[in-house]
């Protein structure tokens, strides 16, 4: 085993309320229960309510609190967490422990006559789960080796060590060393899916704080440009004709910043008809909006990036049959969606063009519409359009399929394990410590199944049987293979179904044995196992007809050879019983994969428009303030009738630069070049600084270099014009600095 | 005399309208049209000008390369006004027939001289305009002589047409020569116009920096 914490390690998140391992770690609890009301109800029917013997009230009490405690347990574990359902588990450990004690207290003395054997001695699964639950897998391995070991002492000192107990304890610990596999697989499907899915998580959330920064950097840019360099440049010349006007736009751009944070960051899950409706409004309001569903699910949980290449396209679209439609012309705007899509078809019946002929340069807009909607994954887009017939764009966007996970393009991390999980074995394969752990496991129950053929030979002399039992037993694994990732292929299905059920027809072969003792039939136990792996190869069908099968003719044939014995019931049903559990522990662990998947698109969903809202709002509020900061006093200043004097007209040079700075000068916004460039305005240098990315990367020395020597040749400079500029890769020097009459080349650092 | 032009504004900024107006009247080659929010508007006006200054970017959702094929439709020529933030901008409007391509902060007397020359309907190669051709990957691929990129090299270090011509050892006419080709050489360069968040957002993936505005 690889690891081997105790099944509720926080790793898994299992203090999260709707992470898988708490629901298999409930689940494994109420399975528990369930078994324990079975076992002990069967067993007070088989044996007397041991409750009512002549133990004493001590014994008894013991006999109550095994029961009850893993009863309440189970009825509790679906509203408690997972360290109480660890304590739980304890306390029905102790419960068991403290019967067994009382148990070995009173009954060896009297070998064992007088009070029944404890139920979870012979339903071993039980407690093994428990100590699963509350220890982890090796407090499980440990719990059912103690109790292997305990039952042949019983055994031995009570000397009850026939061929049929014999069969009887091999087959317990076997369906216990089952279960004992497959829960801790269950809880480890569980807990590898909370984590990718807590990966995912984090990285959608990634995603979409980028997202949400590019939207609220995009808007605050917007305002920048729009408003302040313009106002600020402005406000450094112009003529007190002009102070008024000035006034005005000082003010709209206070009220602008003011308000930013408060119109809130482009809301991802604002509804995205709601976006559309507010983008139709402003870009073409004569437009008539349509919009019609197809299902419930709302196209508000679209995700942020798609929502956005959707809109945007929209408002070229729109903004083209505005320019180029002719007047007069009537615009529809049509949204569709079901739960795996939307379409969006803008439409107008106006003047339409010849695609065709439309020179290659004109035809730039409309292939930008396409070509940003096609570069958008699972993204589509037309263009249908003849002179005189109108024009219509139909944008699209269709959850990719298969990719179940990726539904509204977004978790990558788990649907390809989605995509390929589709068999219960794929963990155990992916696990080497399982792996070989189940390969052991497999050993053991092949060299048990020899032994008991062995036995049952020496009894009966009987060899044939035998024989072919273990060999088929033997052969069905072989079949089986090694477990793999992939689906057991058909025609070997169809093999081992074959095999399980012609082994069984061994009961119909006429030779001479003892069909009413349960030793004889050990085979069908060693069948069940063997179906149990094709269940986990990703075939629990086909296992449950071929078990189903095998029941049916094993029973037939002891019916026809004249034997009724009743032990042949306990045969059959034992193996039906097994094979029951391990179908049932692999179609859980599928079926908590299949909604573990589908319940983390949804929280993905909702973690990734609400971290794209919370990043817009925090990015906005922070520059806000930062903008704030910076230009106030004088925005305040120009907008109330402070005298445009020569000081703050100064000011205003010196911030509109910062601002541009902030753009153009990209990686040059350094020190000290920031502060050369300010001293440099402040004495009227007509000061530009340039850093348009051409995708070479400098580093940071590099930058520190560049912008030391530029800041060295603005401080010379008095007066004019300076152009700063780091040149672009592949030139002869790294930048240039420019004034009115010359220019200085910094050349490349020597390596 | 000939008559002077008539030179019209655009721009969403009433200010900047008002500022341009007075600077173009304060001219005498030159005769202020008025001005508009938005091309649509200007032309609804029944504005008539031989030359537009137009906001490079409008707050209509219009795309500066359709604002300029529609003014030149209109029979205008057409100078492009920036704040100077996005090169991208600048790339686009430079695929057009748009003269010129100027700062808003410049000092007015640049701004007026840029003016006056376009009026002329010469092109006039700014700085603004050469540094972002001269770092748009797309020009490696151009067929450009090595001369024209060194023309062009030398006018986005921020140089002049006179200071270029003299580092070059040729007159002005022959720099002029090579700024008309290399703008028709970009204006044929094949890229698809986009929308202003695409824009953007290239230039972001570019590494092109969101503004730190501390």
């Amino acid at each position: 085993m690889t690891r081997d914490a105790p099944t509720g390690s926080p790793a898994g998140s299992p203090a999260d309320a709707r992470s898988s391992e708490l629901r298999a770690l409930r689940l494994l609890t109420a399975l528990i229960a369930a078994t324990t009301l079975v076992a002990s109800v069967a067993a007070g029917f088989a044996r007397g309510l041991p409750v009512a013997s002549a133990a004493p009230a001590g014994y008894r009490i013991a006999v109550v609190a095994a029961v009850a405690v893993p009863l309440v347990a189970g009825v509790v574990a679906p509203w408690v967490t997972a360290r109480t359902l660890r304590a739980l588990n304890t306390v029905t450990l102790a419960a068991f422990a403290a019967l067994l004690v009382g148990f070995l207290l009173l009954a060896l003395p009297t070998g064992g006559a007088a009070i029944p054997v404890p139920w979870f001695l012979t339903v071993t699964a039980a407690p093994v789960t428990a100590a699963l639950v509350a220890w982890g897998r090796t407090g499980g391995w440990v719990t059912l080796g103690a109790l292997v070991a305990l039952v042949q002492v019983i055994r031995s000192v009570s000397e009850d060590d026939t061929l049929d107990t014999v069969a009887n304890d091999t087959f317990t610990f076997f369906s216990a060393a089952m279960v004992l596999l497959l829960a801790g697989q269950l809880v480890t499907a569980a807990r590898q899916f909370d984590r990718a899915t807590a990966l995912a998580a984090q990285a959608a959330t990634r995603r979409s704080e980028d997202a949400a920064r590019t939207a609220a950097t995009e808007r605050l840019r917007l305002l920048v440009h729009d408003e302040l360099l313009s106002t600020l440049s402005l406000a450094a010349r112009v003529t007190p004709a002009l102070r008024g006007a000035l006034a005005r736009q000082a003010e709209r751009a206070r009220r602008l910043i003011r308000e930013l944070p408060e119109m809130g960051a482009p809301d991802a899950a604002d509804g995205f008809a709601a976006q559309l409706a507010a983008l139709v409004a402003e870009a073409a309001p004569d437009a008539r909006l349509e919009t019609a569903s197809g299902s419930s699910t709302p196209p508000a949980a679209l995700a942020p990036e798609v929502a956005e290449s959707l809109l945007a396209a929209a408002r070229q679209a729109l903004g083209n049959s505005v320019a180029h439609a002719g007047p007069g012309a009537r615009r529809t705007v049509e949204l569709r969606h079901d739960g795996s899509g939307v379409r969006l078809v803008v439409r107008d019946d106006g003047v339409g063009f010849d695609a065709n002929a439309v020179p290659a340069h004109r035809m730039g807009v409309a292939e930008s519409v396409l070509g940003r909607m096609r570069s958008t994954p699972g993204g589509w887009a037309e263009l249908e359009t003849r002179p005189g017939a109108g024009t219509t764009v139909t944008l699209g966007w269709r959850a990719p399929r298969a990719a179940t996970g990726a539904a509204a393009g977004q978790v990558t991390g788990t649907s390809a394990t989605a995509a390929t999980a589709t068999t219960a074995s794929l963990l155990l394969a992916a696990d080497p410590g399982s792996r070989r752990l189940f390969a052991v496991a497999l050993c053991a129950l092949l060299a048990a199944q020899t032994a008991l053929a062995a036995l049952a030979v020496l009894r009966t002399g009987e060899a044939l049987t035998a024989v072919l039992a273990v060999l088929a037993v033997a052969a069905g694994f072989a079949v089986l293979g090694p477990l793999g990732r992939t689906a057991l292929h058909p025609r070997r299905t169809a093999i081992v179904v074959a095999l399980a059920v012609a082994t069984a027809g061994l009961s119909w072969v006429p030779v001479s044995r003892d069909l009413a003792r349960y030793g004889d039939l050990w085979y069908l136990a060693s069948l069940a196992f063997v179906l149990v792996v094709l269940a986990m190869r990703g075939r629990p069908g086909a296992a449950l007809a071929a078990a189903a099968g095998v029941a049916v003719l094993a029973f037939a044939g002891v019916v026809v050879q004249h034997n009724d014995g009743p032990d042949v019931v306990a045969a059959t049903t034992r193996m039906l019983a097994i094979v029951g559990v391990g179908v049932g522990f692999v179609l859980g662990i599928m079926r908590l994969r299949a909604r573990t998947l589908g319940l983390r698109r949804d929280e993905l969903r909702t973690v990734r428009a609400e971290s794209f809202r919370a990043a817009s709002a925090r990015e906005l509020r922070a520059r806000t303030r930062e903008l704030e900061r910076l230009i106030g006093g004088v925005l305040e200043r120009l907008a109330g009738d402070a005298a445009l004097d020569e000081p703050l007209r100064r000011d205003c040079v010196v911030l509109e630069g910062r601002l541009r700075d902030g753009y153009r000068a990209g990686r040059l916004a350094r020190h000290p070049l920031i502060d050369a460039a300010a001293a440099a305005r402040g004495r009227g240098v007509d000061v530009a600084l340039f850093d348009d990315p051409d995708g070479a990367e400098l580093d940071e020395a590099e930058l520190d270099r560049i912008a030391g020597w530029l800041a060295a040749r603005l401080d010379e400079t008095e007066g004019g014009r300076f152009t700063g500029r780091i040149l672009p890769a592949g030139r002869p020097a790294a930048a240039s600095a420019a004034d009115d009459v010359r220019v200085r080349e910094l050349p490349h650092a020597s390596p | 005399m000939a008559e002077p032009a008539r030179v019209a504004v655009v721009d969403d900024h009433e200010l900047v309208s008002l500022a341009m107006g007075e600077l173009i009247s304060s001219h005498d080659d030159l005769e202020f049209a008025g001005h508009a929010p938005t091309v649509r508007e200007l032309h609804a006006q029944g504005i008539r000008a031989d030359l537009v200054v137009l906001d490079l970017n409008l707050r209509d959702g219009s795309q500066p390369s359709e604002n300029v094929e529609a003014l030149r439709a209109h029979g205008a020529e057409v100078m492009v006004l920036t704040s100077a933030e996005n090169p991208y901008l600048v790339r686009e409007v430079s695929r057009t027939g748009v003269l010129g391509i100027v700062r808003k902060s410049v000092p007015p007397a640049e701004v007026l001289d840029v003016i006056v020359r376009v009026a002329r309907g010469e092109p006039v190669p700014t700085t603004e305009w050469a540094v972002a051709l001269d770092s748009d990957p797309a020009l490696r691929t151009a067929p450009l002589t090595d001369r024209e990129r060194e023309v062009l090299a030398l006018y986005a270090t921020g140089l002049g047409a006179r200071a270029v011509a003299q580092r070059l050892h040729v007159s002005e006419n022959t720099v002029a020569d090579h700024i008309r080709r290399i703008r028709t050489m970009y204006a044929q360069l094949a890229r698809p116009a986009n929308t202003k968040i695409e824009l953007y957002q290239r230039g972001l993936e570019d590494g092109f920096l969101p503004p730190p505005v501390s």
